[in-house]
């Protein structure tokens, strides 16, 4: 595995620590396929004990990464769709398209694509926060999750 | 119902907060857990049937919610933790006894989590009524 990847992998936990503390008692899947076997999610977050809203999120090592990936983001059903990235890769072109948050906008509609930042903290722990929280999106997904969580178990839930 | 999922959910949320620091706050978690719980137990009656127990003995809301399990056909197990919590109220509101963090405060944090879960899986329409966290 490249540091890359291993970043990569690293960042699933500090996010989902992160989502946890917004939700309530939200069920996280890691690498979801999600919302059909053959696409997959780096996390799926539903809130309420996996059966409120859906949250997704598309972690990069890059900040310039996670923007170009925002129109695929933009196409993943949910009610709230993130972005995650490594805090130290922001660079000032990335991070005032970011303040501007045109981007992050769909071109009509309601919703706002979140923005999460993943910072190492004391030694090589990593901490997640949110830059700018998500806006929901509209779509009701309620038969797609009943489908899948009668076939996968989160990697995180509070049963 | 929207009030009293609203209401369950700010509890839970300070009893989070305040739970980063339980030699200090332990108390306030161990009753924000109960409140939690019972205004989780309120949401579910209201959106269930349009009513909510107003006795002043929350077991009568335990039971109404146990009557509202059959009538359903669903797993009252979840009320366990319910119970757990109500029967401690008073204690942990009133009580002259110090309060244990691990026998108390945390098993309260624990029972009001597995209480919401049990809650949220078998009543989804107190899930899924207007969601929003912003």
């Amino acid at each position: 595995m490249t540091e890359t990847q291993r970043l990569y992998e690293r960042a699933k936990e500090p996010v989902s620590q992160c989502m946890i503390r917004r939700l309530l008692l939200p069920s996280v899947y890691w690498d979801a396929p999600w919302p059909t076997p053959d696409r997959q999610v780096d996390l799926l977050v539903v809130d309420r004990a996996g059966v409120g809203d859906v949250h997704i999120v598309e972690i990069k090592r890059r900040a310039a990464d996670a923007i170009k990936a925002i129109p695929q983001v933009m196409a993943i059903p949910a009610q709230y769709k993130w972005i995650a990235f490594y805090a130290d890769t922001l660079d000032r072109k990335t991070e005032s398209a970011i303040a501007k948050r045109k981007m992050l906008f769909p071109d009509k509609g309601p919703g706002c694509v979140g923005v999460i930042a993943i910072e190492r903290t004391t030694g090589s722990a990593m901490e997640a926060r949110i830059l700018v929280p998500a806006e929901r999106f509209p779509g009701s997904y309620d038969e797609e999750l009943q489908l899948f969580s009668a076939t996968h178990k989160p990697d995180i839930s509070f049963e | 119902m929207l009030h009293h999922r609203s209401r369950s959910d700010g509890f839970l949320q300070a009893m989070r907060v305040l739970a980063v620091n339980l030699e200090a706050h332990g108390n306030a978690v161990a009753l924000l857990a109960v409140h939690a719980a019972i205004s989780l137990g309120d949401a579910v009656m209201l959106a269930c049937t349009g009513r909510r127990s107003k006795d002043q003995d929350h077991l009568a809301a335990v039971d109404a919610l146990r009557r509202l399990c059959a009538s359903r056909g669903i797993d009252p197990a979840g009320l366990n933790h319910l119970s757990w919590l109500v029967a401690r109220k008073t204690v942990f509101a009133y009580g002259d006894k110090r309060l244990d963090l691990n026998d108390d405060v945390r098993r309260a944090q624990l029972n009001v989590e597995r209480f919401a879960t049990w809650a949220y899986k078998h009543f989804k329409e107190i899930a899924r009524a207007e969601r929003s966290h912003d």
